[in-house]
C-alpha cells in the first residue's frame, strides 16, 4: 500500500454533524440526516430518500448525508490494493 | 437469480477480475433532469474490479468518480493495514453493472486511490451481503450471483 493521503472534502458538513450529534441521537437514531454546510436539512428512514432529497435541494453540489449513530466504526480493508 | 462466471488465467496471480460498468445513479441522473433536463450526466464507464472479501465497502479509485462528474454525498471513515488513525473518506452515489445483464442500484462507493495499475474498483462487502459468491480455484473460476 503507498501512503497518499486522502481527507473527506465534507468537512464543513462534518463539524455541522458532530455538533449536533447529541441532538440527533435523542430524536433521530438510526435514522439518515442531510447536512449542506452548516444546516441540518431534515432526517430520513430510508438513505435514498435522504440522497434524493439532496440531489433535489442542492443538484450535483457536494452534501453530507450520514447514519446517526451513536458510535461510527470505521470501515475496514484488510489488502494492500487500496492506498491511504 | 441473475449471475455470471468469471475466467482468469490465473487465480492466485490476478484475484477475481471483472469488468464492470460504473455510472451515476439513476436516482441522481433522474431527479437532476427533472429540474434540468439539459442537464449533461456521465455516461457509464468500462472499469477493471476485483472481488475483494477483504474490504468492508466497495472502492472507485478517484480517477473514475472525476470521469463521471459527481459530487461527494457522504464521509465514512476507514482503516487499511498501514493506516494508524481512522481517514475520512468521500463516498459517492453510484450504479454498478457486472456482466450478464447483472446490476446493483445505489451503490454508496468510497472513493480512494487504488495502488495497484489495472484495478479502477474493489467490489467489497457491501455490495457481496447481496451476492452469492463462489470461488473454484482449481480451475481459475468464480461466480457471482444477485
Amino acid at each position: 500500500m503507498t501512503a497518499n493521503k486522502a481527507h473527506s472534502s465534507l468537512a464543513a458538513e462534518l463539524q455541522t454533524f458532530a455538533m449536533h450529534r447529541n441532538e440527533l441521537l435523542g430524536r433521530a437514531k438510526g435514522k439518515y440526516v442531510l447536512i449542506k454546510g452548516e444546516d441540518v436539512v431534515d432526517v430520513f428512514e430510508d438513505r435514498t430518500d435522504a440522497l434524493v432529497r439532496g440531489y433535489r435541494e442542492f443538484g450535483n453540489h457536494p452534501f453530507l448525508v450520514k447514519k446517526v449513530t451513536d458510535v461510527e466504526a470505521p470501515l475496514n480493508f484488510t489488502s494492500f490494493l487500496l492506498s491511504n | 437469480m441473475p449471475s455470471f462466471t468469471g475466467t482468469v488465467p490465473n487465480l492466485v496471480d490476478v484475484g477475481p477480475l471483472v469488468e464492470i460498468l460504473i455510472s451515476p445513479s439513476r436516482a441522481f441522473a433522474d431527479t437532476v433532469r427533472a429540474s434540468d433536463p439539459s442537464a449533461a450526466i456521465a455516461a457509464p464507464l468500462r472499469a477493471p474490479a476485483m472481488i475483494d472479501t477483504g474490504a468492508s465497502g466497495t472502492v472507485v479509485n478517484p480517477n473514475v468518480i472525476a470521469a463521471l462528474g459527481l459530487s461527494p454525498v457522504g464521509s465514512v471513515p476507514i482503516h487499511t493495514p498501514s493506516t494508524i488513525e481512522p481517514l475520512d473518506c468521500d463516498l459517492y452515489h453510484v450504479d454498478i453493472s457486472f456482466p450478464n445483464g447483472v446490476s446493483f442500484s445505489n451503490a454508496v462507493v468510497i472513493c480512494a486511490p487504488l495502488g495497484m495499475q489495472n484495478i479502477e474498483c474493489l467490489i467489497g462487502r457491501d455490495i457481496l451481503e447481496n451476492a452469492v459468491l463462489t470461488y473454484i480455484g482449481y480451475i481459475n473460476q468464480f461466480t457471482i450471483s444477485f
